[in-house]
């Protein structure tokens, strides 16, 4: 066992050290951080709108409030893209050691963003004067801001490093020469991207996004859309986490980058007033659903340690680790229990999550709970209160239902261990 | 006064640390600054810490961490202490190591 140990320390710490170091993954999950107060009030302005009681909804109607909450939703969740073409860009050029110049290079993310949706053309492929079609700067648009975020601070980042640049006399205020030390990358930048905008109008797609909606939404959303794909996250993130490693950190960035835009499309439909929203598998489904209490799964532990326990090791673990399970803390757990390396709680730290997935897919597809409305929590929401404010009392209730199962599971493995520590402490009182 | 700094993965289950620290200083009349952060923010903030500790679920930045401030003890928490909660262990084991 300790050589395994030796083992999987060995690979699992570069592993997850690699995956959390790539400058992609971080610059794509450290946009969309920093887009979080955006979607935040986007999430409480359509779920202002959205809320399905005929009094409220007669009331908002009356009085105009709806058109309000709705041009805030407009404003805030439907032009998402725009914000992340910026931020992810802001991000990479950080990432690409180009602090100095990334708010720069965000803006030109956001340009090159803009530069490739058509002018001029509705949606429908009229042409309207001063137009430009929004239909991109929502969550269909997500993926191009993603590449574009990415790409574009690549290439900016190719012009400094090699010093192309127009270069000021020396005395020229810095302020002055940062401006102009962008015009060069800018320019280029344009005419690569203005090529590929009018390459784009020849293909059948007749746009940028429109391709990359077309190419990569149907293979990216067979992905996403597949159990499989999320329940293995589940298992790896559980996994990195029996070992000690957080691996919500290492998982985070596939779950934000294919779960994410799942989620902002709830939030659209439920925003419309949609009576059935598209995805089931969304990024909050994770910590409203999966792994209430972290990593584990680990509230009906505490539950067992507060209730079941006749030692007093656990018995006061369990007074600590409560509150932080609550609002999905298990670190004093995982360390204090502790769940790391523990192979008496392998089984149940590994099938408690995965579990939780499979029966909540199961209700959901079948509707006994809704789906989950989108909106983006606050980490650290405690449960229930997060049920409720994503799918309602009858996801609060699964809540409830959720953490009475992890109880079950962990209950007999934590008996085994409370016995020896009981035992342990009995012992120890008699020798002293 | 010392600056002791705690990263994690937001800086949520270190903060629980910092509050227990700060009252085992406090009772110590250890003049010390406390405070956790996310682990993304430790090249931005690092540069004013004495200390920087990383929760040990995190610990595979550590190396990173240290590459950013060569100059600076950089540790993982002992998962027992971290586990454990344990403040005066962790502010005893900080003032042996700075001396203090």
């Amino acid at each position: 066992m300790e050589k395994f140990q030796a083992l999987m320390e060995k690979t699992l710490v570069p592993f997850a050290t690699k995956l959390s170091n790539n400058k992609v993954l971080k610059a794509i999950s450290g946009g969309f951080g920093m887009l979080l107060p955006i979607i935040m009030v986007g999430a409480i302005a359509s779920l202002l709108a959205g809320l399905s009681i005929t009094p409220y909804q007669e009331f908002i109607t009356a009085n105009g409030l709806k058109t309000v909450f709705s041009y805030v939703t407009t404003y805030t969740t439907n032009m998402l893209s725009l914000y992340a073409a910026f931020a992810i860009g802001k991000c990479m050029a950080e990432q690409l050691d180009c602090e100095g110049q990334s708010s720069i290079i965000g803006i030109a993310s956001l340009f090159v963003f803009l530069l490739l949706i058509p002018s001029g053309i509705a949606a429908d492929g009229t042409a309207v004067a001063n137009m430009i079609d929004m239909t991109y700067f929502g969550s269909a648009g997500l993926f191009s801001a993603m590449i574009l975020g990415i790409v574009v601070p690549a290439i900016y980042a190719v012009f400094i490093k090699r010093n192309i640049t127009i270069k000021m006399p020396d005395g020229v205020p810095p302020f002055v020469s940062k401006g102009f030390a962008g015009i060069i990358p800018v320019l280029c930048i344009t005419i690569l991207f203005v090529i590929v905008r009018q390459l784009c109008a020849l293909t059948p797609f007749g746009s940028f996004d429109g391709m990359i909606y077309g190419l990569l939404k149907a293979p990216l959303a067979s992905l996403s859309e597949s159990p499989l794909t999320f329940g293995l996250l589940v298992l790896l993130c559980n996994l990195l986490w029996f070992f000690g490693i957080h691996g919500g950190m290492v998982t985070m960035p596939f779950i934000t980058m294919l779960y994410m835009p799942a989620a902002l499309e709830n939030l659209d439909a439920f925003a419309a007033g949609a009576a059935a929203l598209p995805n089931i598998l969304t990024n909050t489904w994770w910590f409203t659903f999966v792994q209430l209490g972290g990593s584990g799964g680990i509230i009906g532990l505490v539950l067992c340690m507060l209730f079941v326990a006749k030692s007093e090791r656990y018995k006061s673990l369990g007074k600590m680790a409560i509150a932080p399970a609550l609002c999905g803390v298990s670190e004093p757990v995982v360390f204090g229990m502790p769940l790391m390396l523990n192979v008496m709680m392998f089984i149940p730290m590994i099938l408690t999550p995965l579990l939780s997935f499979v029966l909540s897919y199961a209700v959901t597809s079948i509707g006994l709970v809704p789906v989950l409305n989108g909106m983006q929590l606050q980490t650290g929401t405690p449960v229930l209160l997060s049920g409720f404010l994503t799918g309602g009392w009858r996801a609060m209730i699964w809540q409830a239902v959720l953490v009475a199962l992890q109880f079950a599971i962990y209950f007999p493995f934590f008996k085994m261990l409370d016995k020896q520590a009981y035992a342990d402490e009995q012992a120890a009182a008699k020798e002293a | 006064m010392r600056n002791i700094m705690l990263f994690c993965a937001a800086g949520m289950s270190t903060s629980m640390l910092v509050e227990r620290m700060k009252a085992v200083a406090a009772d110590q009349g250890y003049e010390v600054e406390i405070a956790a952060h996310a682990v993304s923010e430790a090249a931005k903030l690092g540069g004013d810490a004495d200390f920087i500790l990383l929760g040990p679920q995190v610990r595979f930045e550590v190396d990173r961490v240290k590459g950013l401030f060569p100059d600076k003890p950089v540790e993982a928490i002992d998962t027992v202490m971290y586990g454990t909660m344990n403040g005066a262990g962790v502010i005893e084991h900080v003032r042996e190591v700075l001396g203090d």
